[in-house]
């Protein structure tokens, strides 16, 4: 079973649905007590952007964000999540801790959004493959 | 000069807020979500000028204010200065995007290939009135054939290679923030682009059109639009290494080239080199992207016009400053008028 980075982790909890997410979250939060160290509250991140001309760095714009922080038996959970949807916070901040705690019940963590991941890239495929068939097979005409 | 506080309206102005519900009421409401489902490009449009990604809140934005682009700005950005910034994400690039659309006016045949994608370039501006009378659309079928995600190299990577354009070394310099400080001129490029990209459409639309059209000096080359999702990390406030990815966005991504010449001071040798121009814009709006290439690459040269004139264009654009600027003659000028009056009245006895 592939062992998912943090970042790979919450990029798909970010694609995932709001029960999906809890149902992750459940599989820590109904045996552990959590405690809310940070209710969760709207935050914003500002986008640094790389730019290929003169390869400088400037502010692409802000994306409105709800975090929230977690304590599970004395280690933090962190969650920044884009959208205003403080459940979806408060149970990725639980993953957060137990990502970091190291939990027992991690690799079942992990196998829950590793196959989150597969449905969500299943989906992408049927979309990828119409985007696909827009490409542009050209076919240059003789010479006149 | 003084100014003469005045009281009053207080009634008057009730009843015209209560007129806004009476003129513009309407016997259904409109889901939030068809709001967005139904006009992504304007929701993009209006996220990109209040410089604010969050698609829901535009859409409520766009609900409450009537349709009024500007007004939606005007509440976005209200209601953004009320939160705290608290994050910054890692340098994101667009090199990095899960592409949709992907074509390149330079090369026909580019390494994974014209990707043509959403667009209206192809269609027939016919009205359909079908949609007089339809409120439910079918879904189009999708899903016979997959596919893996779309990454590709940008175009530039075939130039750098022929030895043609100069890879332009990393400056990680911490970006100018137009959000929190006074811009100054010459302003430093990260301001630069902060400001082109948050810019009203129609007004860098306009620049970079009269620079096209003889009120300036490029005419450039579409190398590469791309427009697709791009994931925003940031770093993790306690577990150093780490990252959280925040989320996809979708972004629009212009780089525009031309031949930049140069002659030797005695006028015997000529050099052509190739210059580019950048644009990059929150949500689909191609135009707008192409217009902040342009204005980009125009504000690198030296010349009388408009589009030249970084000042001109860095200060004029901003949405919500001209609409408050404008709006602004609609409020009592009693005073000043006054005085205007004498002195029209002065000069006329005088004759």
């Amino acid at each position: 079973m592939t062992k998912l980075s943090r970042s790979e982790c919450t990029a798909i909890l970010s694609n995932a649905d709001r029960s999906e997410v809890e149902a992750a979250a459940k599989l820590i939060s109904d045996k552990y007590d959590v405690k809310i160290v940070k209710a969760p509250q709207k935050t914003l991140t500002m986008i640094k952007m790389r730019e290929p001309v003169g390869g400088s760095i400037f502010y692409l714009g802000e994306i409105l964000c709800c975090e929230c922080t977690v304590d599970i038996g004395g280690v933090i959970g962190i969650s920044v999540i884009m959208g205003d949807d403080f459940e979806k916070a408060q149970n990725c901040a639980v993953i957060d801790a137990a990502i970091t705690a190291g939990l027992k019940e991690c690799d079942e963590l992990n196998a829950f959004i590793v196959k989150l991941g597969i449905e969500q890239a299943n989906e992408r495929r049927k979309l990828n493959g119409e985007i696909l068939k827009s490409k542009v097979d050209f076919h240059t005409m003789g010479e006149i | 000069m003084a100014y003469v506080a005045v009281k009053g309206g207080e009634k008057a102005i009730e009843q015209s807020l209560k007129l806004l519900d009476i003129f513009h009421s309407c016997s259904k409401s409109i889901p939030i979500e068809d709001i967005k489902k139904n006009f992504p490009l304007l929701i993009d449009k209006i996220m990109s000028e209040a410089g604010l990604y969050a698609p829901d809140y535009t859409a409520l934005a766009l609900k409450q204010s009537k349709g009024s682009i500007e007004e939606s700005v005007f509440l976005l950005r209200a209601y953004r200065s009320t939160l705290k910034r608290d994050y910054y994400s890692s340098v994101c690039d667009c090199k990095d995007m899960r592409i949709i659309r992907r074509i390149s006016a330079a090369f026909k045949d580019v390494p994974g290939g014209q990707i043509l994608g959403p667009t209206f370039d192809y269609t027939h501006r016919l009205l359909n009135f079908d949609l007089l009378t339809k409120n439910r659309i079918k879904k189009p079928v999708t899903g016979d054939v997959g596919a893996e995600d779309i990454y590709c190299g940008r175009i530039d990577d075939i130039l750098y290679k022929d030895g043609v354009l100069d890879k332009p070394e990393e400056d990680n310099t911490e970006p100018f923030d137009v959000t929190s400080n006074l811009l100054t001129y010459p302003a430093p490029r990260s301001a630069r682009l902060q400001t082109l990209t948050r810019s009203e459409e129609g007004f860098l639309e306009g620049v970079a059109y009269s620079a096209m059209r003889g009120y300036g000096a490029v005419h450039p080359t579409v190398s590469e639009l791309r427009s697709g999702y791009v994931a925003v990390k940031i770093p993790h406030p306690i577990i150093e290494g780490e990252f959280i990815t925040v989320g996809e966005i979708m972004v629009t991504e212009v780089e525009a080239l031309w031949p930049s010449h140069t002659e030797s001071e005695d006028g015997d040798d000529e050099n052509f080199s190739l210059s580019g121009g950048y644009g990059c814009v929150l949500g689909r709006n191609e135009t707008k992207c192409i217009a902040m290439s342009i204005c980009d690459a125009s504000l690198n040269t030296t010349g009388p016009t408009p589009s030249q004139d970084e000042e001109f264009v860095l200060t004029h654009g901003d949405c919500l400053e001209m609409q408050g600027f404008l709006s602004h003659l609609k409020l009592p000028h009693y005073v000043t008028f006054q005085s205007k009056l004498d002195r029209v009245r002065a000069t006329k006895e005088e004759k």
